[in-house]
């Protein structure tokens, strides 16, 4: 039997090692087990992606100008893949300065440039009433028209400016700094599906026999839903039973099961013993 | 209660005359009658979208205004897509109080009535 094990980590524990800690559980059963870490954003993605070869991640931090993001992309010209996190907190001037900072710069033609967004930023839109400006303008319960509208014309200047004058849906994610990466010919993905692209899991899917995911906590409040979505998605494509091993889970079997996860289970603090009886549960 | 609508048009808004007989009086209580009816759209709410409304002395660009019993509406360039044939009403019952929104782009409203998708 060949296991596949998802790894978000544990709640002590990083991705790679919760992984491979629960992964020897099916081992000692006589299973062939494969890990990939799985990480949605921040810390998490940054572990996700340590171990893959010629890979760099930037994580932008809040401010006025994407420069240092520009100056960071010069400098990791001869990287295979540059991720950009947009999960988290990103500059506001939707990569007028990462621009600004690259002109002249030639990247090279075989470099792969992503912006890693949340799920729910994958089709963002960086005008209009979902963009990004009246977004910020009504942030915290604001209510200034002339702000949306002002920041809205000057966000689709940029975009006229920077040659896409109409910008395709996710340019708005992470505070508009998406466009900035759009225009440089980069693409938006979710972190487990950039992760999933570049591990080729594809051909693990292909050959296991069983997905595990392992999070740190799977709640109703949204805390590991969307690995578990994405565990369950791509077990659905391979034709898997998914399951799910956590910390802590506080979401009930009848939910996860509405997106593709059979059974989930709590691992508590004794995790090998605890991963040894799901095995033996999901072992043929 | 009347629905008398004094413009019929499927561009921009409507406002009934009853709305648009409070919003002259709301202008009365503050002593101006240089104002417009302000709605907007916003992303927020329960749905994703809700509305805002406000008696505004502004004009932005690419504003559509129109006339109704008096009272200038004014709708935002960005907002004006989702408004196309909504119709602002006011209600005074005893089961509801204030202007009513009648929009035939949502395809949802919240139970609070204040949000819609």
């Amino acid at each position: 039997m060949r296991v596949l094990i998802l790894s978000a980590g544990l709640s002590d524990l990083g991705p790679a090692e919760a992984g491979a800690l629960v992964g020897r559980a099916w081992a000692d059963l006589g299973h062939q087990v494969a890990l990939v870490p799985l990480g949605i954003g921040g810390q998490g993605l940054a572990d996700a992606v340590s171990g893959i070869p010629d890979v760099v991640l930037l994580q932008p931090g809040a401010g006025e100008s994407s420069a240092s993001v520009g100056r960071s992309l010069r400098v990791a010209l001869d990287a295979g893949t540059v991720l950009v996190d947009l999960t988290g907190d990103c500059p506001d001037d939707a990569g007028a300065g990462l621009l600004a900072e690259l002109e002249g710069t030639e990247r090279p033609p075989g470099q792969r440039l992503v912006g890693v967004v949340r799920s729910d930023e994958l089709d963002a839109p960086l005008l209009g009433v979902r963009g990004v400006a009246a977004r910020r303008a009504y942030a915290s319960g604001g209510s200034d028209v002339g702000a949306a509208l002002s920041g809205d014309a000057a966000l689709a200047r940029l975009a006229s400016d920077i040659g896409l004058p109409d910008p395709p849906p996710g340019a708005g994610a992470g505070n508009g700094l998406a466009l900035g990466i759009m225009a440089l010919g980069g693409v938006v993905r979710t972190g487990p599906a950039v992760v999933g692209e570049l591990v080729a899991i594809e051909a693990s899917l292909a050959a296991a026999d069983l997905v595990v995911l392992v999070a740190p906590t799977l709640d109703f409040g949204g805390a590991g839903i969307e690995e578990a979505r994405a565990a369950a998605a791509w077990a659905q494509q391979g034709l898997l039973p998914c399951i799910a091993l956590a910390t802590r889970v506080q979401i009930s079997s009848r939910e996860l099961r509405t997106f593709g996860v059979e059974s989930a289970y709590e691992l508590g603090t004794d995790v090998p013993v605890a991963a040894s009886r799901v095995a033996r549960t999901w072992s043929w | 209660m009347t629905d008398t609508v004094t413009t019929t048009t499927t561009q921009g808004v409507i406002l009934t005359d009853i709305a648009a007989a409070k919003v002259k009086s709301l202008m009365a209580n503050e002593g101006r009658d240089d104002l417009v009816l302000r709605i907007a759209v916003q992303p927020g709410g329960c749905s994703g979208l809700r509305y805002q409304l406000e008696l505004d002395d502004r004009s932005f660009d690419g504003d559509v205004v129109s006339e109704f019993s008096g009272v200038k509406v004014a709708v935002d360039k960005m907002s004006a897509p989702y408004l196309n044939g909504a119709e602002i009403d006011f209600a005074d019952t005893i089961s509801q109080q204030g202007f009513t929104i009648d929009n035939p782009n949502a395809q949802n409203s919240c139970a609070c009535g204040d949000s819609f998708h």
